[in-house]
């Protein structure tokens, strides 16, 4: 586009501070809001708060739902599969991260 | 563009029922699913069976693709008929994500409601997107150029691809995983609606020399047998700069010595860690061989005596 300035733009950075509401989890991955509390009733993801409407996430929890619902439909699976998979996965980084701290 | 045959694609013959043709897309998801493979291409392959997964497990786009394909090879030069899709409705897709034979054939500019402008308020998508730094910018900062593509809907009804550089400011202490929100940098709201936002998740290119683990940096130290047995200062490169560090004496190999909050900063930065690597100087000279025999024939050591051998 002739003429835009080339601003540079500043976001926030989304942290482990809990503030991520279900409404910006539901947006961010483009589903229904069913579809988000189904994935805390499989323990993918865990909010903070006693009552749904207190409910707070932590930064981290975009990118695991989002691949949560990817994994279901891109392997055709249901919710409790994936969860099993996202754990899974969790270990293997986790290995990895060891691995790479002995400096293997 | 070029055609692709979906069929030779997922391996299932072009009569296949739609239990075969699921069973066939199954287990190639598993098998080429980026999370699961960690093969060079495998994202690519995913790609392409899930693309044909989607058209072949939808009757109505079968159908449109089984006539439209009709005697074509796969890779041979293809162009859709004008007006070919009268008749039939697609929706669903996202966008971005298939090659651009199914954008022609099933993308989606293609049937949409043509025509009365309708009030429909809602608000933009949001959009995802990578960005790759270097250790060292989560260190100082850094501005980013990203390059975007959104579909977008245009003043006459028509979806557009539309592809737009942003330069972003990469804070100082950001970790792998973690987004960026961008408020209003996502897609244009619908009649009035406000814009989605822009997350991006901050990812690190492998480093030369670091590796980096949540705030923790680690560094590969090379050392000589002396530094390492009789300590002493060396200087160590860290993404902040060089600097000096006192090696114990009696170090072994692997010995990680730490610089507290040397590590990515951040209110409570993480920690460098130096991992030694006790290097052999190369007994190639006859005076390096003399020293080395001089060694063994005074120290008397053997590394193997707990093996009794």
């Amino acid at each position: 586009m002739a003429g835009s300035a080339k601003e540079i733009l500043s976001g926030i950075v989304v942290d482990e501070v809990s503030t991520v509401t279900i409404e910006d989890i539901t947006r961010f991955c483009a589903v229904r809001r069913e579809k988000i509390v189904d994935l805390i009733a499989e323990g993918i993801i865990e909010p903070e708060g006693q009552r749904p409407e207190e409910w707070r996430f932590s930064g981290r929890v975009l990118s695991r739902a989002k691949r949560a619902i990817r994994l279901e439909s891109e392997l055709d699976i249901n919710l409790g599969a994936a969860a099993i998979i996202l754990d899974l996965l969790d270990q293997i980084d986790e290995l990895r991260a060891a691995l790479e701290r002995s400096g293997r | 563009m070029e055609y692709k045959d979906y069929y030779k694609i997922l391996g299932v013959e072009r009569d296949a029922s739609a239990d075969a043709i699921k069973g066939a897309y199954r287990k190639l998801a598993r098998k080429y699913h980026p999370d699961i493979s960690k093969e060079k291409g495998a994202e690519e392959s995913f790609k392409e069976v899930a693309e044909a997964y989607e058209v072949l497990k939808d009757p109505e786009k079968r159908a449109a693709y089984d006539q439209i394909g009709r005697g074509f090879r796969p890779g041979q030069e293809f162009r859709p008929p004008p007006d070919w899709d009268a008749g039939f409705e697609f929706s669903g897709g996202e966008s971005g994500e298939f090659s651009d034979f199914f954008e022609a054939l099933f993308g989606r500019a293609r049937g949409r409601g043509r025509g009365g402008g309708g009030e429909f308020r809602a608000r933009g998508q949001d959009h995802h997107a990578k960005v790759l730094i270097d250790v060292e910018d989560a260190y100082r900062g850094a501005t980013r150029s990203i390059s975007l593509r959104s579909a977008e809907l245009g003043e006459d009804g028509q979806v557009r691809l539309r592809e737009r550089q942003v330069n972003v400011s990469i804070p100082k202490g950001v970790r792998q995983g973690q987004m960026i929100r961008l408020a209003g940098q996502g897609s244009p709201g619908m009649g009035g609606g406000p814009a989605g936002d822009l997350y991006l998740e901050i990812e690190f290119n492998p480093h030369s020399i670091y590796r980096v683990d949540g705030k923790d940096v680690y560094l590969d130290l090379p050392v000589a047998p002396w530094e390492a047995a009789l300590g002493g200062k060396v200087k160590s490169p860290t993404p902040a700069g060089v600097v000096d560090l006192t090696i114990p004496a009696n170090s072994g190999q692997g010995r990680k010595l730490r610089l507290r909050g040397r590590g990515i900063p951040a209110t409570e930065p993480g920690d460098f860690y130096a991992v030694l690597q006790v290097v052999l100087p190369p007994a190639r000279t006859p005076e390096a061989q003399r020293l080395y025999r001089e060694m063994a024939e005074k120290l008397a050591f053997n590394p193997r005596q707990h093996m009794g051998v």
